[in-house]
């Protein structure tokens, strides 16, 4: 089975681009691809609970994110430390992660796509 | 060797304009370029109504002028395209709007192109990713 990175390092409601990473995982995991996704630096408010996106009017990233699993995308991960993020709790689905454990995915996977 | 491209960034950055020029390059020495998937604001390069000014480089032009004379396929994700309001003439209909606006030798495709052709090929050996 192919494997899919994909890293997210933007925020999630400035532009698409969080919400076309997460259309590319689903159409490789339809495709029977392996795919994992880290979140990192702004992507991490991807991973916030409880967006309240009714006064920006745009669509919830978070529910998007929710069903991933739904496509058997299970591995989900956070660039951070315990102490970089203390003021907003970050989704439980996602494993934190370090920059080395970073790397090493890296070297794991066959193709890595950055947004 | 045969490489495919992603390109994600918009017209007007200078990582598109380097995926061009880096595609230019390939084929003077010899490589030859498949295909490239147009995805997030790189879309914008397969609109017929760009008009840049006449001393800035028309990267649609460029583009087109590669799938003319070395048969790179140009693709387009369906998805990205429409929502930023460039359609063919099929989605046009479809949609009931006025007009379709892609541009010659750019072709409409879905992200199954990319995962199946560009991304993650069967026989890998012979294709190499490269994303601007």
């Amino acid at each position: 089975m192919k494997k899919l990175l994909i890293l997210i390092q933007q925020d999630p409601y400035s532009n698409l681009s969080v919400s076309e990473a997460i259309d590319i995982a689903f159409a490789a995991a339809t495709f029977d691809v392996e795919v994992a996704l880290v979140f990192a630096n702004q992507g991490l408010a991807c991973l916030y609970v409880d967006h309240q996106t009714a006064g920006i009017q745009k669509r919830n990233i978070e529910k998007k994110i929710k069903s991933l699993p739904i496509y058997g995308i299970e591995k989900i991960y956070a660039l951070a430390s315990k102490a970089s993020n203390s003021d907003y709790e970050l989704s439980s689905d996602a494993e934190r992660i370090n920059q080395h454990q970073l790397k090493q995915l890296c070297t794991e996977y066959d193709v890595i796509q950055v947004f | 060797m045969n490489f495919s491209l992603t390109v994600k960034s918009a017209p007007d950055t200078p990582a598109h304009l380097l995926g061009i020029q880096v595609c230019e390059s390939l084929i003077l020495n010899g490589h030859k370029i498949t295909q490239i998937f147009f995805y997030e604001s790189a879309v914008y390069a397969a609109s017929s109504l760009l008009l840049p000014d006449q001393d800035e480089v028309n990267v649609t032009h460029r583009w087109q002028t590669l799938a003319k004379k070395h048969q790179t396929k140009l693709y387009v994700c369906v998805a990205a395209a429409s929502r930023r309001g460039i359609v063919d003439s099929d989605e046009a209909k479809a949609n009931d709007l006025p007009h379709s606006n892609l541009a010659d030798h750019f072709e409409i495709a879905g992200l199954g192109q990319w995962v199946e052709t560009l991304a993650l090929p069967v026989d890998e050996d012979s294709e190499k990713l490269l994303t601007f």
